[in-house]
């Protein structure tokens, strides 16, 4: 009998093994690995020696900050901008989709039928300095001959906007979708205007939605190195292409492994600061309905 | 014979038998008319062509009262109501507001609130926050929106639950936060659609009687749709019986329910008993009836409304073959072997079988040729 609850009880436990087991093999063994990886001293020649020395950390710092930081702001740029894009296509999809719903939200998803690198590249034809876009304008005299677009920032952050896109729009419009249309009625009802009805009732309630679009969007942006290795130049470097090369080329892992969780600190901490900013019981509470 | 019986339930206290209810109200709205709908039409578009939620409704609605849309869902009613509301725009006629036509005029200029069918809280705001939300909205002073909201949540008895959420709240109590948050906006009308329809009966038959109370004690007209006849009758003063787009029937609780107008009314409030049969003869206000048998059905029907038509010629002499045609086409008969006086009587209170002496304590109408002319 007693055993019998027991293992009834334990049953749940049981079900997310495989689950647990998952995480430990392909999370946190990788993350331990690389953990002492980075306060390990050495070369690839030498081999390295575990020595718990944070010069790695020190040192990659002041040797790769500001790509660093211009990871962080080309990631936040990226962010507003699909925030401005995503919003409102994620509101008239919810809104006013109708039928068409789930045809719009298809369209949206069916960029990522194509591969992440080849869409990127595509753009690459289409930004360079003679490709699809600045031919035609060039030869117009619309804009300079030594104009270019390609290895600026505007490529790389506008890469980054168009490519993590629809990580906003898709939690957003969930968020949306999920308001009852009678609110808004009632918010006209108790008189509101269109303004004030959005600002007080449909904002904060898709706040959820926006967290989770900012997140969906911000971090893995910030710690791309695709869009910045085919989009981007020398002056566009950003952290991802810093710690591929010193992991793949330069074959420095401890060096890359402190990169790795000198980021990974910053995104975890800006993570739980605005979480904290926006209210984050509100905000699960109202995701939870 | 051609007889549809149902058990029935006596009416409710208070609702149609007796009592105030019934004693008070007058067919007409009264002098101050808060609400005025004008030969009002809804179509709606549809995948094949269009649609009539509403088909042509005129309706005063008096200053004060306490007045309720009833008919089964799809009957318009909830239309009618958005309508009223700003929700939905006509596609014909006027609605006008204490005599102003609102037509066009958005929801947060018209001077009524409406008490949602999901209630419609607003799930991130407290319950105070809730309803200060439209004197918020209307610019009212801080002070006042404060004590106007204290006294609103203590009419509906939630002093105590003014920084709670919505969802940590009962279904009656949320329904007791949007009734609130409608009428501390002290509108001209309140509207409320099917307010009680997700609360279980005990609570309903008591919030029903707190609507009542409420509404007497603020004096606002309200306009309550519903497709529960037991609510219709109990809290009305007026009301009306809808049907597909139409209004079939509008009088007091008590004219509905012992009036019923058209056989739809008849069947849809109370329960009654459809009888079918060829008139043999009209004996003054008796009606007798051809059973088919040798026994005769006698309905009196002294009680019965006296307006009907005067059959047409055309439909021809009494006719046996023509009644039982139209029985068993399932249409209701005329009988124009009754009508000598020129009146056929359209409904009745009562079935007596003559033979048995034995009341059925239904009530019984004679059926109305005129919608339902057998072709």
């Amino acid at each position: 009998m007693t055993r019998r609850r027991l293992r009834g009880r334990l049953t749940p436990y049981w079900l997310a093994l495989p689950g647990w087991l998952w995480l430990l093999i392909f999370f946190v063994i990788p993350t331990l690995v690389m953990l002492s990886l980075s306060t390990q001293s050495g070369s690839i020649e030498t081999g390295f020696r575990q020595t718990f020395d944070v010069a790695n950390y020190s040192q990659t710092w002041s040797q790769f900050h500001v790509q660093f930081i211009r990871s962080i702001v080309y990631g936040l740029i990226a962010t507003v901008l699909c925030l401005t894009i995503g919003y409102p296509v994620a509101y008239w999809i919810a809104f006013r989709g109708g039928a068409r719903k789930s045809s719009l939200l298809f369209l949206i998803l069916l960029p990522f039928f194509v591969s992440f690198v080849i869409r990127t590249q595509s753009w690459n034809f289409i930004l360079a300095d003679n490709g699809l876009l600045l031919t035609p304008l060039k030869s117009g005299h619309l804009v300079p001959q030594d104009f270019h677009i390609l290895a600026t920032s505007t490529a790389v952050v506008g890469g980054l906007a168009y490519n993590f896109l629809p990580f906003m729009i898709l939690p957003v419009y969930v968020a949306l979708e999920r308001i009852d249309p009678a609110l808004l009625e009632a918010s006209a009802d108790l008189y509101a205007s269109r303004t004030a009805a959005f600002l007080r009732v449909v904002f904060p309630l898709s706040l959820p939605g926006v967290f989770a679009g900012v997140l969906l969007t911000f971090v893995p942006a910030a710690s791309d190195y695709v869009n910045a290795s085919i989009l981007g130049g020398a002056k566009t470097t950003m952290i991802g292409n810093i710690i591929q090369t010193e992991y793949f080329t330069n074959l420095e892992y401890n060096k890359a492994a402190a990169l790795s969780f000198i980021l990974m600190a910053a995104l975890l901490i800006g993570v739980f600061a605005y979480a904290r900013a926006l209210g984050t019981e509100d905000v699960f509470e109202v995701a939870a309905g | 014979m051609d007889v549809q019986t149902a058990a029935v339930p006596p009416p409710r206290a208070g609702a149609a038998e007796g009592s105030e209810v019934s004693a008070e109200p007058a067919p007409s709205a009264g002098p101050g008319s808060a609400i005025e709908l004008v030969g009002i039409a809804k179509t709606f578009a549809s995948r094949r062509g269009t649609v009539a939620a509403v088909e042509r409704v005129d309706l005063v609605i008096g200053e004060g009262e306490f007045f309720s849309l009833l008919g089964p869902s799809g009957c318009g009613k909830t239309t009618t109501l958005r309508m009223i509301g700003g929700f939905e725009d006509p596609t014909e006629g006027q609605i006008l507001l204490h005599g102003k036509d609102v037509v066009g005029v958005p929801p947060n200029h018209r001077d009524v609130n409406m008490v949602f069918q999901s209630y419609a809280l607003f799930p991130h705001m407290s319950v105070f926050e809730n309803v200060a939300f439209g004197l918020r909205r209307k610019g009212v002073a801080k002070r006042d929106t404060e004590s106007r909201v204290r006294e609103m949540l203590e009419l509906v008895q939630l002093e105590g639950k003014a920084d709670r959420r919505p969802r940590e709240l009962s279904g009656g109590q949320q329904q007791r936060v949007a009734l609130a948050r409608a009428l501390v906006n002290r509108p001209r009308a309140l509207l409320l659609d099917e307010p009680l329809a997700a609360l279980d009966l005990k609570l309903r038959q008591a919030m029903q009687l707190e609507l009542k109370r409420i509404q007497r004690e603020v004096g606002i007209t309200f306009v309550f749709v519903t497709h529960d006849q037991n609510e219709a009758l109990t809290m009305s003063d007026r009301l009306v019986v809808m049907n597909a787009g139409r209004i079939e029937q509008l009088g007091s609780p008590r004219e509905v329910y012992e009036h019923p107008r058209t056989r739809f009314v008849a069947g849809f409030i109370g329960t009654s008993n459809f009888i079918r049969r060829p008139v043999r003869s009209m004996e003054g206000d008796v009606a007798v009836l051809d059973s088919g048998t040798d026994e005769r059905i006698v309905v009196p029907g002294a009680r019965g409304r006296r307006r009907g038509r005067t059959p047409r010629r055309r439909h021809g002499a009494p006719g046996e073959d023509r009644a039982d045609r139209a029985a068993a086409l399932g249409r209701p008969l005329r009988h124009p072997g009754a009508c000598r006086g020129g009146r056929v009587p359209r409904h009745v209170d009562a079935v007596r079988d003559a033979v048995a002496g034995r009341h059925l304590t239904d009530r019984v109408r004679a059926e109305r040729g005129r919608r339902h002319r057998p072709r």
